[in-house]
């Protein structure tokens, strides 16, 4: 005969206890058990830390909790435990959210009575097949991951060798060029360095959801940072106008530099993909009121209906309904941005009419901002 | 201006092919290792100036590489660069602990190769170090 089974029973009336107990006797091809019972919820969530036990079954209201929050804090102290909720008749909506919420089952007291030897077991089996389920689910993404990051990897040798041999040419090393040579290998080029950024970003993605990469935070001023990657982006697109709007007297960020300028790389890659030739595209920095740094990329391009809106910082978000043109790349960039800036403790947003253009804005912490959100914190 | 010889220890063929034809264009004489047993074999036969060492490699690891370097007299103090498809996350420290002088990661820009390697023959190795 198997094993009985350990129950935690947290019931503060006598007479309710009692009835479950003699249920849970009565039908003896059920199998054996042992009751531990508890009154209150601490005395419940004592016994849970200190023994193990195969299931609960949980009235809702205690004298020190009541409603789902009983259940729930149940599942807190012992989330391996499978929960079974006892209620009264009127009691009814409590019970479904408790189930809602990840209680196995519901029994009404008066009523249900005899199922519930026959509602332990299942909420057991059901238990451990979604924690099973869980557990695999888990060990898949992780597969997933160490796989892309497998492949980056693989990827960035031929990637270094095509890199280097095609510079080599252009650089003549290997004698003159025809002017039509010459041109075909600078679209080589071009396309290697946009593979390239497409490993780089996916690296960088599936970094950002397994290890958190760790942050080089030190105080750099912003305005060079701009000037850096604005330079590398105007020189690629002189068909738009740029501007920049940094005041060379703000306070430093306290960021990692690589990493805000990666942020503003795709800012404005997404910018320049977005904007018709003749557009202007502007970055403007200011000091909030709460110490930080806002940045905004302004653009003048086609701007993001609303109702995309809340969706463009999503993985592998890319707008279906627009050209076909414009849906080069991953759609990682958004992502990353967002990744990054909440690294940093910031938020990212963007405000943004179709056809009038798009500005996207994100906030960075200064030493200023970060001294008062600790004082507020400890305070 | 007499060349500067360098060891690239490479298993990749046409990185080899690669990175060698920049070098020599850069007034570098190169020579070849392609896994880390010959690296030092190679290394004390040539006595290069500077080593550009990958670390993924048959035959014993870049890290094998650099320990079995720092132990040879004549060669302990040859400052290395690393050049690997590796993370940077984890490997650059790792790296530089076990004496390389640079890491850099593949792709690595023409411009930040060359730095690195001038870089690192402008300031040797602490002898004491």
């Amino acid at each position: 005969m198997a094993a009985a089974l350990r129950l935690l029973l947290l019931e503060d009336n006598d007479g309710d206890a009692r009835l479950i107990r003699e249920e849970l006797t009565s039908d003896r091809r059920a199998g054996e058990y042992e009751v531990s019972r508890a009154s209150t919820l601490a005395e419940a969530v004592r016994l849970l830390g200190a023994d193990r036990y195969d299931a609960a079954l949980v009235d809702l209201t205690l004298p020190d909790s009541s409603g789902a929050d009983t259940p729930r804090r149940i599942r807190e102290a012992a989330p391996s435990v499978p929960v079974v909720v006892l209620t009264g008749l009127d009691d009814d909506d409590a019970a479904v959210r408790a189930v809602a919420e990840g209680a196995q089952d519901y029994l009404v007291k008066g009523r249900d009575g005899p199922l519930v030897a026959r509602s332990i077991r299942y909420a057991i089996e059901r238990h451990r097949l979604l924690q099973d389920l869980d557990a695999a689910r888990r060990a898949e993404l992780e597969m997933k991951d160490r796989f892309i990051s497998h492949i980056s990897h693989e990827l960035r040798n031929p990637l270094a060798s095509s890199y280097l041999i095609t510079t080599n040419l252009l650089e003549e090393f290997a004698g003159p060029l025809s002017t039509e040579q010459r041109e075909n290998l600078e679209i080589v080029l071009a396309n290697v360095n946009r593979l390239r950024e497409m490993i780089d970003d996916l690296i960088e993605a599936t970094r950002s959801e397994t290890s958190r990469a760790r942050l080089h935070l030190r105080e750099f001023p912003l305005d060079e940072t701009v000037a850096g990657v604005m330079k590398d982006m105007t020189s690629r697109a002189t068909q738009l106008t740029w501007r920049q709007e940094v005041p060379s007297g703000l306070p430093p960020v306290l960021g990692d530099r690589d990493r805000v300028a990666q942020v503003l790389r795709h800012l404005l890659v997404n910018a320049v993909k977005f904007t018709p030739p003749g557009g202007t595209i502007t970055v403007r920095a200011a000091t909030a009121a709460t110490g930080e740094l806002t940045v905004e990329v302004e653009d003048t391009g086609c701007g993001i209906p609303p109702d995309v809106q809340p969706r463009i910082f999503e993985r592998l978000y890319q707008h279906s309904q627009t050209d076909a043109r414009y849906r080069s790349g991953l759609g990682l960039g958004l992502y990353i941005c967002r990744e990054i800036v909440r690294q940093h403790g910031g938020r990212i947003w963007v405000e943004s009419e179709a056809g009038k253009g798009s500005r996207f804005v994100f906030t960075l912490p200064t030493a200023n901002s970060v001294a008062t959100t600790e004082r507020n914190a400890s305070s | 201006m007499s060349s500067r010889k360098i060891l690239i220890v490479e298993d990749d063929a046409a990185l080899r092919r690669g990175l060698g034809d920049r070098l020599r264009a850069k007034n570098f004489e190169p020579v070849f290792a392609v896994d880390g047993l010959s690296a030092v074999t190679v290394a004390q036969a040539e006595r290069p100036d500077v080593v550009l060492l990958d670390l993924g490699l048959p035959a014993g690891d870049g890290f094998r590489v650099m320990e079995r370097l720092r132990m040879i007299m004549h060669l302990a103090h040859v400052p290395i660069v690393v050049l690997t498809a590796r993370d940077a996350q984890g490997n650059r420290d790792r790296a530089l602990a076990a004496g390389a002088a640079a890491f850099l990661q593949k792709p690595v820009d023409n411009d930040a190769l060359l730095a690195a390697i001038e870089q690192v023959l402008a300031s040797p190795l602490d002898p004491g170090a």
